[in-house]
């Protein structure tokens, strides 16, 4: 997975930078640089993920919305303009990027679901259960709740 | 809530009486590393077998093999009851310990007032 990270990413940008510089540029001025702005809007939106990925705390990363939905309507509106396969390769890697990180925030880092078959609910008791802490040490859940009261956070990642 | 903010907020779970534990499916090895890393004074519990996530329903399978948990904050009394509940439908989505002690804050108000002298069924907090 990573390999196809850091081998096939950097191939596929400077291989983009490459044609975008080599390829004629849109004739239409107005083309041209609203093309540059939705490539801007479009690596912006792989900023907005970042930016989500270390708050989690937005539901909808408005970096990412607003990036992503400039990128996909100004590449649209540039290549009615000005359809041409030079414009279509210049647009091609903002909107793949801006379309990744909409399919990750809509689609692959939603549970479908999953979490509403979480059998907790708020007055219940919490089940027993017995896991081993850091030191490989067990702790029940009444030796957990001698200590009084506690905050389990499930969590995944360790940042 | 990130790991790392929640260290921050330690000292304030400490304060209010409260224990503070991080749970994952990672195994304990793992854990220890993680709370060497991060300086953490709370402790973190392994459930390398997910039988406490599948009895909950917090198992998250994403991947053959990548199993994970569903990020979700419980705050239990010294009875083992639920009194606050967090839960999310995206990963990318946590509470910050300030909700959580926010929500030990009027839970002790309303128990100091006598509203809430026995435990009830309360309806979850929305994600």
């Amino acid at each position: 997975m990573a390999v196809y990270a850091f081998v096939l990413g950097p191939v596929v940008v400077i291989g983009w930078l490459t044609a975008a510089v080599l390829l004629p540029g849109p004739a239409d001025p107005v083309v041209h640089y609203l093309s540059l702005l939705a490539a801007v809007a479009g690596f912006s939106a792989v900023a907005g993920l970042l930016h989500g990925a270390l708050h989690l705390r937005y539901r909808y990363p408005p970096l990412v919305i607003t990036g992503g939905g400039l990128c996909f309507l100004l590449s649209a509106f540039c290549l009615w303009r000005e359809p041409s396969l030079e414009l279509l390769i210049r647009l091609s890697l903002p909107i793949l990027l801006a379309g990744m990180m909409w399919f990750y925030c809509f689609h692959l880092s939603m549970f479908g679901g999953a979490e509403r078959n979480s059998r907790l609910s708020v007055g219940d008791p919490f089940p027993e259960f017995c896991l081993l802490d850091s030191r490989n040490q067990p702790v029940t859940r009444s030796t957990l709740l001698s200590g009084g009261p506690a905050l389990l956070v499930f969590y995944k990642g360790d940042w | 809530m990130q790991l790392g903010e929640l260290q921050e907020y330690y000292g304030a779970f400490q304060q209010a009486g409260v224990q503070v534990y991080g749970v994952s499916i990672d195994p304990p090895e793992h854990n220890a590393l993680l709370k060497k890393r991060l300086g953490a004074g709370y402790e973190f519990l392994s459930d390398a077998k997910g039988e406490l996530l599948d009895a909950l329903g917090l198992r998250h399978r994403h991947w053959p093999g990548m199993d994970s948990t569903i990020p979700t904050q419980c705050l239990l009394d010294s009875t083992g009851r639920i009194r606050w509940l967090h839960r999310v439908e995206t990963w990318r989505v946590r509470p910050h310990p300030r909700e959580a002690l926010q929500a030990l804050a009027e839970l002790e108000q309303r128990s100091t007032c006598g509203a809430v002298t026995t435990p009830e069924r309360e309806e979850p907090t929305p994600a």
